[in-house]
This record gives structure tokens, C-alpha cells and sequence, in this order.
């Protein structure tokens, strides 16, 4: 949402981009050769995990984009509960009202991590943009460097969490 | 860790993260950033904390990295290699609460 | 009364003998980072983020506690202590739960302050994601441990300005936690006079006046600078 807050601004950066993977596309498979990547959220389940090291390969530069993605955040407040086994217990059988029962399906539903970890932890990252989430105009910050070929730097309050 | 008396922060959350990184890499999940990481880590808690135990305590780890650095080296996992990370295994229990 | 000439980050500075480095700078218009610092408080040095380079000395000195001297040389923001203090701050954020976007703080927070000084874009040391307990047992104020970073402002103001001594500190090392009384819940704590300096004091968002929520705690201090200036001064500004 705070990425369309860039308004016009992104016909600009239309015609300076080729889009290649977005959750908005109707592409399933990560490819090849890719600049630049923008990662939002923590590394939670098993599909994350697979995802990340896949995106790590094919990609010059990760970007942490905003607070889950940089800390965990409210994702890795799951964390406090223990492993994975206890926060669905804690979810589906103790704070069930109905119909309390853990939900399994094999394949289909990807089974939680122990622990929500933020992205650098798992594997390198490049550049990292703080704020939950990060304002328009920090993205647009972050991004014009990306085009201008630098390496991103950002300074000051374009870094603030939360 | 356990002699930490909390007061200052180098010295409270410091060593409790020299440990983690020593684990890590005792555990064989440790990069070679990792053994960086823990060596920027030790000159900052030997020179910032504020009583006599927090500016010793990363001496032995210190001395180790010195005199056996390839012991710690041999250790290490290529960067590139994905770091072993565990998951559960969902339970197959449909329990009625 | 006599007056030092000391030089701060190359400037030359006139300063009042029992006044700390950090005073000093800070009239010269020098910001040196603390968090466990209050005007009016007794200093103790714990947070290590006023750490100095002093010329002639081979360790650090904390400037809020260390009186200036005549010709003392003094480096306020190295490289060195940059990064020494950037290290600080990400093993505070790593420490304890420090999230920001769902905090009473957010926006009003020295420590989130301090983070976007000292360039702080993410922390490189692995989250502990230790929980601690929040207390709510007092009518009008709200203890959260996980956001506390143990400055102890709480702890002197509530002894040396309000004379109570209702906070203290319990535990060692990373299991230390501020208490009241003899470690019982803060509503059964009789010694507090729930007068609130010391969530004036906090820092962080750790102690709150109840009922408010995400980033709507602003901190009054005028009221605790009001005392202060009174005691120190003998002057009754209102």
C-alpha cells in the first residue's frame, strides 16, 4: 500500500523497470538474472525458506524492505510463545471458540519455522529500509539511487523503525 | 555470562551474545561474518564495559581466536550454503479441545 | 569557582570546574548520546554510549561522570566510538523486544531516536526474543520489561526527587529487571506515591501511563525540570 503512495511517480519508474516477480504478477517461478529485489516480511515457514535462498542466487541485490523484513517485528512476536508446535496449540486449540483442531495438510499448508527470523539472518542482504511501513518517499529515496546505479545509502530519518 | 551483574549494556547483553555466537559456531552454523562479528564484539565489550569482568571476559576468546583461529575456522560454513534452520514438522493431531 | 579551559572535538571550551565533560559539551553545543543520563539524577555511567576518547588516557571515560580539567583534549565522535556506540544500540534492540510499530513510544522514544542518529539500519546480532512480564496492576501507570533497557532513571528519580524509593533492581545480568518494593506487583507496592516521575523519566516506552496506545505516549518532563530547577537553582519558574 505504501508502495502505491507513490502515485505518479510510478509511470516514471514503469518505463525505467522490466517487473519480472511480484505476488501481483501471475508468474510462479522465480528467474533468472534478477537486479534488484524488494523482500517484504519475516522468513516464517518453510515456502520463505525455499523462496529466500532461491531469491538469494538469482538476484544482485536484496533489499530488506520495512520492519519485518529488517527485525522479525510483530511477525516474530509469535517467537515469545516457544516453538512452532506451541504457537498452534496456543492458536487453534487453546483460542479456539469452535472446532478446535491444528490444521494439517501435507504439501499443501507449508509447516511453520521454531522461530520467525528476520531476513539477514538467513542470508545476505544488500540494503535494508526500515519503517512499518516505510513511507513513500523513503522508497522513492532508495529506489532513485538503485536507478541511478549507486549504492544505496540512506542517512537520518529516512531510517526510522516503527 | 552469569557473573554479568546487568548494570552496563556491553558487558549484560554483550556476553550473552559472545556466547550465542560461540554456540553458533560450536553448532557448525556459523559464518565467517559470524567469527567477525564475534571478534568486533569482543574488542567492543573489552574496551566499553564499565568494571573489571566485562573488560576481561572476551580475553579468552581473545587469546583462542590467536593462538588456534584455525580451529575456529575449520568450523565454519561457506557463506553460500544455506544455514541449517530448524522447523516443525506440523503435528498431525486434530485434538477436540 | 574556578574555570577550566579544556578543548572538545577541536573547539576550545570554557566550562565550571565541577561540571562533567558532558555538561561542557553539551553548553557548547556538542551532543554526546546518553541514555541513562537525566538532568537532575545522579550519574552512574551504565549505558556506555557517552563514552569519550581523552587524550593521555588509554581507556574510554564516561563523559557524565568525569569532571573537566585544564587542558584536557577530548574526542567526542570518532570512528571508534561511532561505531562502539552503534554496537551498544544493536545489542539493546537484540536484547529485549524493542518493536517498535506496535509501541506506546513510537515516534516520542529515545532509544528509536538514537537509532536514526547513530545509523542504525538493522541489527546484526540475532534477536534473544526472551519475554518478560508486563505489570498492570497499578491503577494509572503500565510496566512493560520487554521494552525496558535498565537506565535506572526510574529507580533515582523516584529516590532522589520524590524521596520514595519504590523502584529498584533485582536480578543479574540479562535476568535483571527493575522492581517495586520487595519485587511485588507495582499496585501493591505502598511505598509508591503513584506521583508518575518516573514514567517522566523512562526513556523508552517501557513505563506508560495506562490507556494509551500506539505511539500516543508523550512525555511531559517540564514538570520533573520544574523540580529540578527548583532544587538546583532556587528558581520557581512556572
Amino acid at each position: 500500500m505504501s508502495f502505491l503512495d507513490l502515485d505518479e511517480w510510478l509511470f516514471d519508474l514503469a518505463a525505467k523497470i522490466e517487473l519480472v516477480y511480484s505476488p501481483i504478477m501471475d508468474i510462479k517461478v522465480y528467474p533468472e538474472n534478477v537486479d534488484v529485489v524488494l523482500i517484504e516480511g519475516a522468513v516464517a515457514n518453510e515456502d520463505h525458506l525455499q523462496l529466500i535462498h532461491l531469491i538469494r542466487k538469482k538476484t544482485k541485490v536484496l533489499v530488506s524492505f520495512g520492519d519485518c523484513a529488517v527485525t522479525g517485528n510483530v511477525t516474530a512476536l509469535r517467537n515469545f510463545l516457544g516453538p512452532a508446535e506451541h504457537v498452534l496449540r496456543r492458536a487453534y486449540l487453546e483460542g479456539a471458540d469452535i472446532q478446535a483442531q491444528i490444521p494439517s495438510m501435507p504439501g499443501v499448508v507449508p509447516a511453520l519455522l521454531d522461530t520467525v527470523r528476520p531476513v539477514h539472518e538467513i542470508v545476505p542482504v544488500e540494503v535494508f529500509l526500515p519503517g512499518c511501513p516505510p513511507p513513500a518517499d523513503r522508497i522513492r529515496a532508495l529506489l532513485e539511487q538503485v536507478l541511478a546505479g549507486e549504492a544505496p545509502h540512506l542517512m537520518g530519518s529516512q531510517i526510522k523503525f516503527g | 555470562m552469569d557473573e554479568s551483574c546487568g548494570k552496563c549494556i556491553p558487558c549484560r547483553a554483550g556476553t550473552v551474545q559472545m556466547h550465542h555466537l560461540l554456540t553458533k559456531i560450536l553448532d557448525g552454523k556459523a559464518t565467517l561474518k559470524d567469527l567477525q562479528k564475534l571478534e568486533e564484539l569482543c574488542d567492543m565489550v573489552k574496551n566499553t564495559s564499565l568494571c573489571g569482568l566485562g573488560q576481561t571476559a572476551p580475553n579468552p576468546v581473545l587469546s583462542t581466536l590467536r593462538f588456534f583461529r584455525h580451529e575456529y575456522l575449520e568450523l565454519l560454513r561457506p557463506e553460500s550454503a544455506p544455514a541449517p534452520v530448524k522447523s516443525a514438522t506440523t503435528p498431525e493431531v486434530s485434538t477436540h479441545a | 569557582m574556578a574555570a577550566k579551559t579544556l578543548t572538545i572535538d577541536g573547539k576550545m571550551v570554557g566550562a565550571h570546574e565541577d561540571q562533567t565533560i558532558l555538561e561542557a559539551a553539551r553548553d557548547a553545543g556538542i551532543k554526546i548520546p546518553t541514555l541513562c543520563h537525566l538532568e537532575g539524577l545522579s550519574d552512574l555511567g551504565a549505558c556506555r554510549l557517552c563514552l569519550v576518547e581523552v587524550k593521555g588516557s588509554n581507556r574510554l571515560q564516561p563523559a557524565c561522570a568525569i569532571k573537566v580539567a585544564e587542558g584536557m583534549e577530548v574526542q567526542t565522535h570518532s570512528e571508534r566510538l561511532q561505531k562502539y556506540r552503534r554496537m551498544i544500540l544493536e545489542l539493546l534492540f537484540a536484547e529485549r523486544n524493542h518493536v517498535c510499530a506496535v509501541c506506546v513510544s513510537n515516534g516520542h522514544c529515545e532509544l528509536q531516536n538514537l537509532a536514526i542518529e547513530l545509523g542504525m539500519d538493522h541489527v546484526r546480532f540475532d534477536y534473544r526474543f526472551s519475554g518478560f512480564d508486563v505489570d498492570i496492576t497499578h491503577n494509572r501507570y503500565g510496566l512493560d520489561h520487554n521494552r525496558c533497557i535498565l537506565c535506572t532513571r526510574c529507580v533515582r528519580v523516584c529516590n532522589e526527587v520524590e524521596g520514595a524509593h519504590t523502584w529498584d533492581v533485582a536480578g543479574r545480568g540479562a535476568d535483571a529487571r527493575v522492581i517495586t518494593d520487595l519485587k511485588q506487583p507495582w499496585g501493591e507496592a505502598d511505598s509508591c506515591t503513584a506521583c508518575g516521575k518516573c514514567v517522566m523519566a523512562c526513556p523508552t516506552g517501557a513505563l506508560f501511563y495506562k490507556g494509551s496506545t500506539v505511539a500516543e505516549m508523550e512525555r511531559d518532563r517540564t514538570r520533573l525540570e520544574f523540580i529540578v530547577t527548583a532544587r538546583e537553582k532556587k528558581q520557581w519558574i512556572v
